[in-house]
């Protein structure tokens, strides 16, 4: 009996030590993560630090943006529960909020236009869907098919290119919407993946401002299979 | 001298457990690293200010996300109390639901893989004019991987903390990564929620990551793949850019 008592003892003992191993690996990891990004920033050259406090600022702002507009969007929410009145507009206009993302309805706005004249490879195009959504595109469209997350973006044996499926061929027309001197900055910028293409490799490339860009819906929006909503935390 | 009473002594030893554990947690997480440069002993006090500035923003960027994060479960709630009273609303609620999902604004779990990549853990560079860019983790190799990773059906991919959307961007400033705007430093922990086998495989044998594998044989970049029964990606808490994005009349 004290045999046993004595063993639980040890057991809980050692399941406590386990345990505070664990928390004080993931507590020095953590420190250590925020270390590393602190030594990198420190060894960045002054223009980079600009750059990116830029980009911080940029973020924060447009962060602050949406939290007002969600803080008003919520209080009519309640507003409109408390009157009685319909609230279905309202949600009309969060669900259309959401599509403008996942590319389920067809969208619009000015921003610019890319011309390429040169057989792209698949990493190429994943490389300059990624080039100008750091340039601010808000959406985008290849030969007329919108480009959202999952789009597939594939080469087959002959370094033909498809994206979802579909067969593509140069000249490539890349459109993306957002500002269109951010745009036009941002990817023009010397040593940006364009101007390398441009000046290193010779390929034809046009980049233009455009007012209004149309783009499709997405042409199919596969359900998930295997992903599903994760419990919220504490439930 | 006074004895200690046994709920004392209890707490006593859980400290002692505890420093204990994050002493050997620390000596755990200690990994040989690569000589990178020696150019941060040139820090001098403007550079510190930026430093500090950034550090700032940095902070202001995390409570931002918070409320933002605590704004979309407000709506969702609301969306929800809207939606329950009536049952001709039954339609709109599942396909905001399913929309939300989509646009990465949902934490979501399942089967999957999770791939780390780091620097190289090479002690030292061979010689003196070995190139350091070989021996670490680039934004090209992170976003190729991401792409491919969708391309083989991926329903939802994280990076470290992370959640990829439709518009993140996964962008370096000279040796810092920034994905959806946030700094990151390697590991790169990528979750990818979809057919394990598939996504294991793609990562592992795509041509389109010859380079990554290539780097790690010849460098010892870290790679690592592995198939999991069970992963989670967290909810996107940054914001949605749609100023000048609408709805085609």
């Amino acid at each position: 009996m004290n045999r046993f008592r004595i063993r639980r003892g040890i057991l809980r003992q050692s399941l406590l030590t386990l345990m505070c191993m664990l928390i004080g690996f993931a507590v020095v990891t953590q420190l250590r993560t925020y270390e590393n990004i602190a030594n990198d920033v420190v060894k960045l050259s002054p223009e980079q630090r600009a750059e990116l406090m830029i980009s911080l600022i940029d973020r924060n702002a447009a962060t602050e943006r949406e939290i007002i507009a969600l803080r008003q969007q919520n209080e009519d929410y309640r507003r409109t529960q408390s009157n009685g009145t319909s609230t279905l507009d309202q949600l009309a206009n969060d669900l259309n909020r959401y599509k403008l993302h996942t590319g389920a309805v067809q969208v619009q706005g000015g921003g610019v236009t890319i011309t390429i004249n040169y057989p792209l490879r698949a990493a190429d195009v994943i490389a300059l869907t990624n080039e100008v959504r750091n340039a601010s595109g808000e959406a985008i469209a290849i030969n007329g098919r919108r480009i959202v997350a999952r789009t597939r973006i594939e080469e087959d044996d002959n370094a033909e290119l498809y994206l979802d499926g579909q067969i593509q061929h140069a000249p490539y027309t890349i459109q993306a919407i957002g500002d269109k001197e951010t745009l036009m900055g941002a990817l023009n910028r010397v040593g940006g993946l364009l101007r390398i293409w441009n000046e290193i490799d010779g390929v034809d490339i046009t980049i233009e401002p455009t007012n209004v860009i149309t783009m499709p819906r997405v042409s199919n929006q596969p359900e998930f299979r295997y992903a599903q909503p994760a419990p919220k935390e504490g439930q | 001298m006074r004895q200690l009473l046994p709920q004392h002594r209890a707490i006593l030893s859980l400290f002692a457990l505890l420093f204990g554990g994050l002493f050997v947690g620390m000596l755990m997480s200690v990994r040989p690293q690569v000589a990178l440069s020696s150019s941060s002993s040139s820090r001098n006090s403007s550079a510190s200010l930026s430093v500090d500035r950034i550090g700032t923003l940095r902070e202001h960027q995390q409570e931002l996300n918070a409320e933002l994060s605590r704004l979309r479960d407000e709506q969702a709630e609301l969306q929800q109390q809207s939606t329950s009273s009536q049952s001709n609303f039954e339609e709109i609620r599942t396909q905001i639901d399913q929309q939300q999902q989509m646009a990465a604004l949902v934490a979501m779990r399942g089967p999957g893989v999770v791939v780390t990549l780091n620097d190289s853990n090479a002690n030292s560079l061979p010689d003196e004019v070995a190139d350091v860019n070989r021996y670490i983790i680039h934004q090209q190799q992170l976003v190729t991987l991401v792409g491919v990773l969708w391309s083989n059906g991926a329903e939802a991919i994280s990076i470290n903390d992370q959640r990829i959307t439709d518009q993140t961007s996964i962008y370096c400033v000279g040796s810092t990564i920034l994905i959806n705007q946030e700094l990151m430093a390697p590991p790169f922990t990528i979750r990818a929620i979809g057919d394990p086998n598939t996504l294991a495989n793609a990562a592992s044998n795509s041509p389109l990551l010859s380079d990554l594998w290539n780097r790690q044989r010849e460098f010892g970049i870290g790679v690592d793949v592995k198939q999991k029964a069970q992963v989670q990606v967290p909810a996107y808490t940054g914001p949605l850019a749609n100023r000048h994005l609408e709805v085609a009349p």
